[in-house]
């Protein structure tokens, strides 16, 4: 579903893509907006509710880079698409700790385009 | 104005619209080019060895020879011209033809040898990008004059019509490009243009902000000289100073730079406008070196030192075609109407730059770069509203089978409320009372003073120039000086910019008392950092 730099992620259990707009907009002199469409960019929101540890350890190894190739499903056309992105903060939560092992859930980051 | 698409016209001015701007640069060694004789292993009988330096990186059209599947019967080829039958461009094919995979035996060589050492970061190969082949597997060598190689790089599986060695390769006396085998099978070598260095291009990301300044002005009182500004993403620090394996110290004066301006017209397709002939004069590393900035300026800022030292007597054409041959320039227009004016030249030596200014004025015509980068010497008409497009009745009108005779870009040219941001400024120029011109006649200076009639308060000018050298000739300046002076109403708009208009277009401006003025443009300036706007300033009757 999802590859950064070529690797395949665990498939995400919650996976929302944003599609922004980057403009300049402005008023003209009849007070009319106007718009300047610089870019448009896909802010991709991804969350696993549960990852092992060895998983957690891939991923987040995977979105340290500053920037890097992700290719994700576009929901605007259904296809894969490949551009250049960065993450965003990336959380994660404590399931447990038991016998001084812990596990985890709830692992959530955007990726960015660039 | 540039002739544009339907599409672009829709586009720009449109609600929502996307722009963009891209920027070439040559990092090049200019002398290299002057300097090399070059040679051939084979040539085949339409090839034109010769202009494999001549900064023509694409040939003038496909052509038409009886290599095994290559002459398409679409319409798309042109037969090519006998040697010498015309300015057609089409670099050097070999004579040789390759086998059943495309490899030649023997290899097909072009050697280029210098007088003097050249230096430069690296080379660039143009092959055939129209027919879309190149050679795939070749080798390039550089020698010292003692033959001793400096750099080779060997390529195998090219998979593009243009190849970058980007290598800093110095002291160079002979280069050597030796092609061992083309991308398809029953092919001559074919290499249209050899650069000695590698011309940069930025766009999207890696280009940060472009200005561009464009003045003209009609009456010539100064010459302007164009300029674009352009920053650049530096975080690689191939333009920091302490680079040894960057550019810097291949950059030079003079590097041509070429602008495109772009308004997106279906998606992501841009209709690009061209802002060419730019010459590198300023660069330097931003704060935190992340960014470099460079400035370019147009051919005036050439002409500037450039002396112009032993004048001709004849016509103001003659004169002005002379200055420009002199100084280097052979793309130029010069305005038939100076043909009529005789002169006997300059008295003293001057610049380049001022010798145009003083024929500009003496032959009542502006003088400027045009977009494609052409030293341009017109005329304009006068200000009126039967010389423009005021009469004209509305867009695409029929009359019956005949078509009414209209300015095609009238739509353009109209700058309207919903483009600008903010009501135009309007300023009054000083009134002209009189003009003083130094006429120069037998080697003496008379000055003659002529009235601006029906102005009985107001400035004085002064026009000393060399070229204006009888009485008649220095009131018939006069009569065009003072026509152009009452022009005065001055405006000075923001607003989102239009990269088809050009100085010296007629525009309608917009005022809030719902008046459309018609002025003349002599001021462009364009702002892209992700979306464009800019500022136009333009001169017309109040």
């Amino acid at each position: 579903m999802i590859k950064i730099n070529g690797v395949v992620l665990p498939t995400p259990s919650d996976y929302s893509v944003g599609i922004q707009d980057i403009s300049k907009a402005e008023r003209n002199a009849r007070g009319t907006m106007i718009i300047e469409r610089i870019a448009t960019k896909r802010k991709i929101e991804l969350m696993w509710a549960y990852l092992s540890k060895e998983d957690l350890s891939k991923v987040l190894q995977y979105v340290s880079p500053v920037f890097f190739q992700v290719e994700y499903l576009d929901p605007l056309d259904g296809k894969m698409k490949t551009g250049t992105f960065y993450a965003g903060d990336r959380n994660v939560g404590a399931l447990d700790f038991i016998d001084g092992k812990i596990r985890w859930k709830d692992v959530k980051f955007p990726l960015v385009e660039r | 104005m540039i002739d544009v698409s339907g599409e672009f016209k829709q586009s720009v001015y449109a609600p929502i619209r996307k722009t963009a701007a891209k920027v070439s640069f040559e990092i090049l060694d200019n002398e290299a080019y002057l300097d090399n004789s070059s040679a051939a292993s084979s040539e085949a009988e339409i090839s034109r060895k010769g202009q494999l330096t001549n900064k023509a990186r694409n040939m003038s059209h496909k052509y038409a020879t009886f290599e095994k599947d290559y002459w398409k019967l679409d319409g798309s080829f042109y037969i090519p011209p006998r040697p010498e039958e015309d300015e057609s461009e089409l670099g050097w094919w070999s004579e040789t033809i390759s086998d059943e995979t495309g490899v030649f035996a023997p290899s097909q060589i072009v050697e280029f040898t210098f007088i003097e050492e050249h230096n430069s970061m690296g080379l660039t190969i143009s092959f055939d990008s129209l027919a879309r082949e190149y050679a795939s597997d070749f080798s390039i060598f550089a020698y010292r004059s003692d033959g001793s190689l400096i750099k080779r790089v060997t390529v195998t599986g090219n998979s593009n019509t243009m190849y970058v060695w980007k290598e800093g390769l110095d002291n160079y006396q002979k280069i050597v490009i030796s092609i061992n085998k083309w991308i398809k099978p029953f092919r001559r070598a074919r290499v249209t243009e050899v650069d000695f260095g590698i011309v940069q291009e930025y766009e999207g990301d890696k280009l940060i902000k472009v200005n561009v300044v464009e003045e003209m002005n009609v009456v010539g009182d100064t010459l302007p000289s164009n300029e674009v500004k352009f920053t650049i993403d530096n975080s690689d620090r191939e333009f920091n100073i302490l680079n040894p394996q960057g550019y810097y110290r291949f950059l030079k004066d003079r590097q041509e730079v070429n602008l495109s301006i772009g308004v997106e017209t279906a998606e992501e397709i841009f209709e690009y406008m061209d802002f060419k002939k730019y010459y590198l004069t300023d660069w330097q590393s931003d704060e935190g070196a992340l960014t470099t900035t460079f400035t370019a300026r147009d051919v005036f800022e050439i002409l500037d030192q450039k002396e112009y030292a032993t004048s001709i007597s004849g016509t103001l054409y003659d004169l002005a075609e002379d200055v420009l041959i002199k100084a280097g320039v052979t793309d130029y227009e010069i305005d038939e109407g100076l043909s009529e004016i005789p002169t006997n030249g300059f008295p003293e030596k001057l610049s380049a730059r001022k010798a145009l200014q003083c024929i500009g004025i003496a032959g009542k015509a502006a003088v400027y770069q045009s977009r494609e980068g052409v030293v341009t010497i017109k005329r304009f008409t006068a200000l009126d509203e039967q010389s423009t497009f005021m009469v004209y009745a509305g867009p695409d009108m029929f009359a019956g089978m005949t078509y009414v005779a209209v300015d095609n870009g009238w739509d353009m040219k109209n700058i309207t409320f919903d483009n600008v941001y903010k009501e135009p400024q309007i300023r009054l120029d000083q009134l002209v009372q009189s003009i003083v011109i130094t006429v120069h006649e037998n080697g003496q200076k008379v000055e003659h003073a002529f009235l601006n009639e029906g102005v009985k308060e107001g400035s004085s000018l002064k026009c000393d120039n060399p070229l204006i050298q009888s009485v008649s000739h220095a009131e018939d300046i006069a009569a065009w000086i003072l026509r152009e002076s009452n022009l005065r109403a001055l405006y000075s708009i923001n607003w989102r910019q239009n990269p088809a208009l050009e100085c010296g277009d007629i525009v309608l401006v917009e005022d809030s008392f719902g008046m459309k003025k018609q002025s003349r443009i002599t001021k462009q300036e364009y702002e892209f950092a992700g979306y464009l706007n800019g500022k136009t300033e333009t001169k017309g009757g109040v």
